[in-house]
């Protein structure tokens, strides 16, 4: 894990969601270096593929946000074939697959990246998705509440060698607090103080939010769609700063 | 003709904070300096950078930093550029700028013309250059900068420099107008001017400085070296 501190504004995974290759490349550019990475999910990669999702990340970090959920033969498949072609600094599985699937994962990625001569990317699980409440959980047959199962799926990645999970604002420190300083927490959902889509469901500015223990924020529309969206970043990466610079 | 750049420096409380981006300065310092009355922790910097307008650009004063404080403030997340305010040589310049990624202004003490022929050193290196007045020796509780004291404006004429510069010492509202008429700058800067006292900002003082040098109208066939018709 390393240790050395990380810039505010690299704290900072800038969501792309958008089908259109256009408009994905013309933001990736317009965004630089102003955050630490983009993201890219399921909407982009099913209608662009890899190739779509190279020229888009380009030389910027790429969290490619694919949620693997399948036999471990499968996902270690797709995480071959994903880690080979996407080259991501970041990519996920979904925890709650088990853990013989995270194992073959976690082996896939780190023996993928030695083959093609790359960093070993970041694996991450998801624990419980942050649309999902108690009730929901219970329908589908998971314990709740979702805190506790979430808890419950960070400890299993752990111990399954994942390097940290997907999490909401709400389970930063319990889980920061069960899987120690070095697991990663990426964290989505969060809305800066004043944007536009500020609502009573914001828990957490992304300041707050790094302050309580998370090492990378996914941050959407308040930047992408921003007249200026590196601008938007910035004003993300100072109120970072405002909140940790000790 | 197009209005100069405007720094407010030594900005360490909300208030002077607000009234620097609400009147419309575009830059603000903070003094990274603990001797000054200006000095500011990293922390209050960060939380001060947060509240400023999105284009205003957050300098970082820094006198004869050691590598552990350039990292340190570089660190914070919070700067856009650094001042270094000290004895710092154009190699030390250059190093700093390296060593951080960050746009770097050189500030010289200026009592005499070798003062100003310095500046060729940095010419290229720096991404700007301060012009501000030297203490005299023997001035008791002198700071690097912010002493209220400008120097002879007359010493810029015929400077060449390729880096943009910036005009500094005992900067107000009142004489600001006159500096950027003789000197041509395109950039001042104050700190002790828009204060009531050294360290106390008077956010009225910085709205007056920023509007009337705003108000000043440089022209470009300006030059140092040209008399001040009036």
């Amino acid at each position: 894990m390393n240790l050395t501190p990380i810039a505010p504004k690299d704290r900072i995974l800038a969501a792309i969601d958008t089908p259109d290759r256009g408009v994905a490349i013309g933001l990736a550019e317009r965004l630089g270096d102003s955050v630490g990475g983009i993201k890219l999910g399921l909407e982009f990669f099913n209608a662009h593929g890899p190739d779509g999702v190279v020229a888009v990340a380009g030389s910027s970090p790429l969290f490619l946000d694919l949620k693997y959920h399948d036999i471990p033969n499968t996902v270690a498949g797709a995480v071959r074939s994903a880690v080979a072609a996407c080259r991501p600094r970041i990519l996920n599985i979904h925890a709650s697959g088990g853990t013989a699937m995270m194992r073959a994962a976690v082996a896939a990625n780190r023996d993928t990246a030695a083959a093609v001569g790359i960093d070993r990317p970041t694996l991450i699980a998801v624990t419980v998705l942050t649309s999902l409440d108690d009730r929901d959980l219970a329908a589908v047959g998971q314990h709740g509440p979702a805190a506790g199962q979430a808890l419950r799926l960070a400890r299993l990645a752990q111990d399954a060698g994942c390097d940290g999970v997907v999490c909401s604002p709400l389970e930063i420190s319990a889980i920061r607090a069960a899987c120690g300083p070095g697991f990663l927490l990426v964290v989505p959902g969060i809305r800066p103080a004043g944007s536009a889509e500020d609502d009573q469901k914001r828990v957490m500015t992304p300041g707050e939010a790094v302050a309580a223990g998370a090492d990378y924020v996914v941050i959407g529309r308040p930047i992408t769609r921003a007249d200026d969206p590196a601008s938007a970043a910035r004003a993300i990466a100072l109120d970072i700063a405002a909140e940790t610079v000790s | 003709m197009t209005g100069v750049l405007v720094k407010i420096c030594g900005v360490s409380d909300a208030a002077a904070a607000r009234a620097a981006g609400e009147a419309g300065a575009d830059m603000v310092g903070f003094v990274f300096y603990p001797p000054s009355p200006r000095a500011v922790t990293p922390a209050r910097a960060a939380e001060l950078a947060r509240d400023l307008p999105a284009g205003v650009l957050r300098v970082a004063l820094l006198v004869d930093a050691d590598d552990a404080l350039v990292d340190a403030v570089a660190a914070t997340g919070a700067v856009d550029m650094l001042q270094l305010h000290g004895r710092e040589t154009p190699e030390r310049v250059a190093a700093i700028r390296a060593r951080t990624g960050l746009p770097v202004m050189k500030a010289l003490a200026v009592a005499g013309a070798a003062d100003v022929e310095a500046a060729a050193a940095y010419d290229g290196v720096a991404d700007r250059i301060l012009f501000d007045a030297k203490p005299p020796n023997g001035m008791a509780g002198a700071l690097p900068g912010g002493n209220g004291l400008s120097f002879d404006w007359r010493l810029l004429e015929g400077l060449r420099l390729d880096t943009p510069w910036m005009l500094s010492g005992g900067l107000d509202a009142g004489n600001v107008a006159v500096a950027i008429r003789l000197t041509g700058a395109r950039a001042v800067d104050a700190s002790s001017g828009v204060e009531d006292r050294p360290g106390t900002k008077n956010p009225d003082k910085i709205r007056a400085f920023v509007a009337a040098a705003k108000a000043t109208a440089f022209d470009c066939q300006k030059r140092p070296g040209m008399s001040a018709a009036s």
